[in-house]
Parts: structure tokens; C-alpha cells; sequence
């Protein structure tokens, strides 16, 4: 269970502060918070919103440090790119997904955050809620506005 | 009309798209999606955008990255590890030291009542202090704290 948090606790990290050393640096810390609550994780009813909460505010706290809490930064490293069959459909998937990346690391933390918890990591909106910390009525209204800013951003790279 | 309440049922699609609508707004939106062929592009786009976020690869740690992250669990847990082995010895030893003393007949009973009271007394002594440290862990405020 501790291992799989761990995988998964990692690729939110580094897609929050774009960078895999911090992101390992985080998840270590989060992982040792877990370690302190274990006894209380087990009453949890949601032990993985638990552990992501942990590690979205050890992310903010990193991002507000780093004085940078809008994009990951040219060292940011890449979500990597997956691809198979037709040469150059796979040149053309790889790079609308580098686009995709691009844009995705540009966005502002707060929809950036939302938007992997959602489409990435698959977290319904109750649990998104419980990870943010938000009501779970502007989970639908936050999700769609970084859905907006997200195609709005990939379709003016795709034009220009 | 479908376009009038375009701002309205904006945030409903990706509801809708991730199947997190009540009964009545999902059919909201579909009737709205019928009369209005912008909603439906949008719709379309933002399920090819989703699509698109959710291929993405997941970040992978390298050996040292992962430990890293694993480091300092793995530590806690052999640490506990310990403590319990420790533990677990030293109660085992000291059973059988109280027993080998309470049958040996050449040490006087006036020791024994003696060793019976301070072994006693230290107890109660532990036992008021780990009382004192779980009644302070549980009015701790900051418990509730995280990081």
C-alpha cells in the first residue's frame, strides 16, 4: 500500500513543482508524516486524499519557498512521452503531447493541481474536494474553468 | 434559448464528462446539448483534452529518487522493528529473572518483600508518567496539524 501511495504520491509531485529531486524530497516527507499517523490513517475512510492532501500542501509550501507558485520553470522535467505504431502519426501525437505538457506545466498551480487530480490521477470529486480542501461544489466549477484555460492555451499554440 | 444558458451549463459538461451529475442536471445538459451545437464542440474538445491529460505517462523515480523517498519509511520501520524485539526480550528475561528469584529459598523473604516494594514502587512511578504523556497526547491542539 505504502509503496503504491509512494509511486503514485511521486508522479503529483513533480507534476505540482515540476521537478522529480523535490518531488522525492516531498514524498519522503509525506511518507514520514504518514509513518506518524498510521494509527489514525486506519480509521481514515480516505487514506489516499489523506496522503495526497499532505503532499499537495508540502508541494505549496515548496512552491511559495521557491517564490514560484505558477509554473514548475525551465527545469521542470517533462512528463514522458508514450507512443506506438505509424511513424508519423507518432511523431504527431508526440508532439501535441509536448504541447500538452508545455501548457500544462504553464498553467497556474491551482488549476494545474486540479486538473492532474482529476484527468491524471482519476480522483472523483469528493476526493478532489478533500484534498484541496474545498467545498465539494467548486470542484466542478474550478475543474471546468482549468479545462477552459487549457484548450484556450493549446488552441492558440496550435494556431500560432 | 439553448445559447442563453450556454454560462450556465458550462461547468455541468465537464460534470457531465466525468460522470459526477445528478440525474436531473445530467438531463439538463443533454437537452441543452441537443439545441446547441457550440455546447456540443466544447464537449467534444474538452473529452479529447481529458483523453489527452489522462495518456499522459506517469513520472517514473529513478533508483535513487525512489530511495529517497523510501529512506526515511524504511528507517521508521526498522526502528519499530527494533523496539518491538527489544521490548519483547527484555519482558521475557526479566519473567523468568522474577521467577528464578521468587523460588530461590536462600535469598531471605525480608529481601524479597524488600526487591517487591521498589520493584512496585518503579512501576507505579512509570506507570503515573506514561499516564500523564497520554492524557497530555490527547488534549494536544496541535495534534490535528499537518504539514
Amino acid at each position: 500500500m505504502f509503496e503504491s501511495l509512494a509511486a503514485k504520491g511521486f508522479a503529483l509531485a513533480v507534476q505540482m513543482v515540476g521537478n522529480r529531486d523535490d518531488a522525492a524530497e516531498i514524498v519522503q516527507e509525506g511518507l514520514l508524516t504518514l509513518w506518524k499517523n498510521r494509527w489514525r490513517l486506519d480509521r481514515n475512510r480516505q487514506p489516499r486524499a489523506w496522503f495526497y492532501r499532505v503532499l499537495r500542501n508540502l508541494c505549496v509550501d515548496r512552491l511559495r519557498r521557491r517564490g514560484r507558485a505558477t509554473a514548475p520553470g525551465p527545469q521542470a522535467d517533462r512528463l514522458s512521452d508514450a507512443g506506438a505504431g505509424d511513424p508519423s502519426r507518432i511523431a504527431e501525437a508526440n508532439e501535441r503531447r509536448a504541447r500538452l505538457r508545455r501548457e500544462l506545466e504553464s498553467l497556474p498551480a491551482e488549476l494545474r493541481e486540479i486538473l492532474c487530480l482529476r484527468d491524471f490521477h482519476n480522483l472523483p470529486y469528493a476526493e478532489i474536494a478533500a484534498v484541496l480542501g474545498i467545498p465539494a461544489g467548486t470542484v466542478m466549477s474550478r475543474l471546468h474553468h482549468a479545462r477552459l484555460e487549457l484548450r484556450l492555451r493549446m488552441s492558440g499554440t496550435e494556431t500560432g | 434559448m439553448a445559447v442563453d444558458n450556454c454560462k450556465n451549463i458550462g461547468p455541468l459538461l465537464s460534470g457531465l464528462l466525468d460522470d459526477e451529475l445528478t440525474q436531473q442536471d445530467r438531463q439538463r445538459v443533454e437537452l441543452h446539448l441537443e439545441a446547441c451545437p457550440a455546447c456540443r464542440t466544447t464537449m467534444e474538445e474538452l473529452a479529447r483534452l481529458r483523453a489527452d491529460v489522462g495518456a499522459l505517462e506517469a513520472p517514473q523515480p529513478t533508483t535513487e529518487q525512489w530511495s529517497t523517498m523510501m529512506s526515511a519509511f524504511t528507517t521508521k520501520t526498522s526502528r519499530a522493528l527494533g523496539w518491538v524485539y527489544g521490548i519483547g526480550g527484555a519482558l521475557v528475561l526479566t519473567a523468568y529473572a522474577i521467577r528464578q528469584f521468587a523460588v530461590d529459598d536462600t535469598v531471605p523473604a525480608i529481601v524479597k518483600i524488600g526487591v517487591l516494594a521498589v520493584a512496585l514502587g518503579a512501576g507505579f512511578l512509570f506507570l503515573s508518567v506514561l499516564l500523564d504523556r497520554l492524557a497530555a497526547r490527547r488534549t494536544d491542539r496541535y495534534e490535528d496539524v499537518e504539514r
